[in-house]
């Protein structure tokens, strides 16, 4: 049970730990960050979508060049060309993908039930090697003190933990969810490498059980409140004539608040508990990310973001960003001083744009 | 940093590292009036190379800078304005200083924010509706009804209420409705019907549904004086079903609203699109486009069947009497052309019609 109380320590900031930490700081500013994306957004338009590789590099560039650690940032350098590559090769499979949707009315009936299950099949192998894909070519294209980092995952662990325990999931009736995602996030960290030295974590699957339990818990307890209220309250609103519809508009943004609450809930604690788990070599890191201040910074960012009719995002983007850096740190104790680089290898961008076409978000 | 403008002379000062390990040392860059740049670490170290032989990253913002030497030796610093001084030295990417250039001064960002606005404008004022017309056009009606049954109930449970004419009365009206349809029956696919409401809070209005339901309210029924103003009326809402404008003003706000939650990444509201549309309906009505083009099918309508068309600018006005005394919009009574401008047009139009004939 030890591995439940450590985050709780990790949660106090600065103060209550022996262990001493060097914080990750962030030294980017909104006001900046917002002529660099109008600029990036003006420019994609004008050269419909093609400086979008570049926009993307350079957002990213702007993000790791001022996240800082022990007084040096970190550098991404992936080629846009490559990524623009990527990005044409993603919009022929869709408008491939879109043409076969298009014309599968016309096919035999034979044709038309086998064409999904088909899609499906190519889908289940081709998400794994996108996600590698991915992983590698971001991985790879970060450095640190001019050591890369590097991804060696390979196709068939990544196809066994994220496809097949998910379907092993259908069948236990989710009761192996919290352990599959459990022994992802443990693989993402031991597979990723800081020049040679691989990430290692001594997580336990025991914590994924306890963020799902509370979470099961108090939401069947705001679901009985609600039901409480509505009972109450009731009687009392009958004179005003409240049709169903009416209080299904108040409920739905209550019960979309409260869902979001939950997840971010189980999303910060496993992110908490697993980066305080992790070692590279003798450093330890730490994360100290608090539920209800990442709902405030996301409701208030959506809110705002609308509001604005979007001018506001870049401005939203740092401030989760920043928030997420803020809270990291890594014990002062051990040195960044003797990580050896590993060897240089080129990955094209391919998969991690088709990936991003397709919206795979693969994170800790 | 010292700089000196005749002979091209500079110092910068930032940290050291090698591609082998991941140590970090303070470190000198020094670049002398020969083009030949030295780089002294604080341990004694010593690398020399022409500053052609530089890779020198383009600048972003104020984020540290990258001089990359030859073996892959990388010298960061934050004096990020010495760089520039060293990379315009070495003729580095006019592209890329041009990219920092825009960045970094207002004028620009306003032309790319320009660009944005313009851009964003010009496609949900031309490109969104005509894809949303062309994808209206291509559904065949019949698969228009499960949404005009959703849209029926939700006025039933929300606004309207059981209409409280004589049997009689309805019937009357009901054939004055197979009237304005029956020419159109042979040519479209819809389902025309009518369905005779209490108007209650709407009070006397009339709603077109996609698949071809019409919606009219005793109190509008109550308003007209004779049998042709209601035939004017239904003729209007029967041209918002054949121009499909009920389908086409909930795709181009879904494409709003898919513009949306693609900028916010707020796909939760998706489900709330089609849900609004009878709200929509009441609360925004017809854009003015939709209302002209309505109009003009109702006149034709009527100057085809010999009606007068001043029926049709009778029960507008006597609408706008109605609704300008008890406020608020309403779907026939659109918001947007407003009803003195339709009357004068319909004036006008049907004087032309006249001597034309």
């Amino acid at each position: 049970m030890s591995e439940m109380q450590e985050p709780v320590e990790a949660e106090v900031p600065g103060g209550g730990n022996t262990e001493e930490k060097n914080p990750f700081r962030f030294n980017g500013s909104a006001m900046e960050f917002f002529r660099i994306w109008i600029v990036n957004v003006g420019l994609s338009i004008m050269t419909l979508g093609i400086y979008s590789a570049w926009a993307k590099v350079r957002t990213r560039k702007y993000f790791y060049g001022n996240t800082v650690l022990e007084g040096t940032s970190f550098f991404y350098d992936a080629n846009p060309v490559a990524i623009l590559k990527g990005r044409i090769i993603a919009f022929l499979l869709i408008t491939l993908y879109s043409i076969i949707m298009k014309f599968l009315p016309t096919f035999s009936l034979p044709m038309m039930m086998a064409v999904p299950v088909l899609l499906m099949v190519v889908y289940a192998v081709f998400l794994p090697w996108l996600v590698m894909k991915s992983l590698r070519f971001n991985m790879r294209s970060t450095s640190y003190r001019n050591i890369r980092f590097g991804f060696d995952g390979t196709w068939l662990d990544i196809f066994i933990y994220w496809v097949v325990m998910s379907a092993a999931g259908l069948f236990t009736f989710g009761l192996i969810l919290p352990f599959s995602q459990y022994l992802q996030k443990k693989y993402l960290i031991e597979k990723t490498r800081f020049g040679k030295t691989s990430f290692s974590t001594d997580a336990t699957a025991g914590y994924f059980y306890v963020c799902h339990i509370i979470a099961i818990v108090v939401a069947f307890f705001i679901m009985l409140f609600l039901l409480l209220i509505t009972g109450i309250f009731t009687p009392l609103l009958a004179g005003l004539h409240l049709s169903p519809q009416t209080l299904i508009l108040i409920y739905y943004p209550l019960f979309i608040f409260l869902s979001l609450i939950i997840y971010l809930f189980i999303k910060v604690s496993i992110f908490n508990y697993m980066i305080g788990h992790t070692t590279l070599g003798e450093k330890k890191f730490y994360s100290s990310q608090k539920t209800m201040d990442v709902v405030k910074i996301y409701f208030s960012n959506i809110f705002l973001v609308l509001l604005s009719a979007g001018l506001l995002i870049p401005w939203a983007m740092i401030r989760i960003y920043r928030y997420r850096v803020e809270h990291l740190s890594v014990s002062k104790s051990g040195s960044l001083d003797l990580f050896e680089a590993g060897e240089d290898e080129k990955i094209s961008a391919l998969g991690e744009e088709i990936g991003d076409f397709f919206e795979i978000d693969i994170s800790l | 940093m010292t700089f000196s403008k005749s002979t091209f002379h500079c110092n910068i000062e930032g940290n050291i590292y090698d591609s082998v390990v991941s140590g970090k040392k303070g470190g000198t860059l020094t670049v002398h009036e020969t083009g030949e740049v030295i780089l002294c670490g604080e341990d004694g170290s010593r690398s020399v190379c022409s500053s052609g032989d530089l890779r020198i990253e383009p600048r972003l913002g104020n984020t540290p800078r990258r001089i990359v030497f030859p073996e892959n030796i990388v010298f960061e610093t934050e004096d990020n304005d010495s760089v520039d001084s060293l990379y315009i030295l070495t003729g580095g990417g006019r592209f890329s200083s041009f990219i920092h250039i825009m960045e970094s001064r207002w004028r620009y960002f306003a032309a790319a924010l320009a660009v944005i606005v313009i851009s964003v404008f010009c496609t949900m004022k031309f490109a969104v509706p005509v894809m949303a017309k062309t994808v209206a056009f291509a559904i065949p009606p019949k698969y228009l009804k499960a949404i005009s049954v959703k849209v029926e109930t939700s006025l039933d449970s929300g606004f309207l209420e059981k209409s409280g004419l004589k049997k009689s009365k309805i019937s009357r009206v009901q054939n004055n409705f197979r009237f304005v349809t029956d020419t159109v029956k042979k040519s479209g696919n819809f389902d025309f019907r009518l369905i005779v409401r209490k108007g209650g809070i709407v009070g006397a209005n009339a709603f077109a549904l996609p698949d071809g339901a019409v919606v009219i309210t005793d109190e509008l029924i109550g308003l007209s004086g004779n049998e042709k103003e209601i035939i004017a009326v239904l003729a209007h809402e029967t041209g918002h079903v054949i121009n499909r404008h009920g389908l086409r003003m909930l795709l181009q706000d879904s494409v709003v609203s898919l513009l949306v939650m693609f900028v916010t990444g707020d796909v939760l509201s998706y489900a709330s699109v089609a849900a609004a549309f009878p709200a929509l309906l009441i609360n925004r009505g017809y854009s003015r486009d939709f209302e002209r083009e309505a109009d003009m099918y109702a006149l034709n309508f009527l100057k085809m069947k010999g009606i007068d068309q001043v029926n049709f600018s009778n029960i507008l006005s006597r609408l706008q009497k109605e609704h300008g005394a008890s406020g608020g919009g309403n779907s026939l009574l659109s918001t947007h052309p407003s009803t003195k401008e339709r009357i004068k047009n319909f004036m006008k139009y049907s004087k032309e019609g006249a001597d034309n004939l």
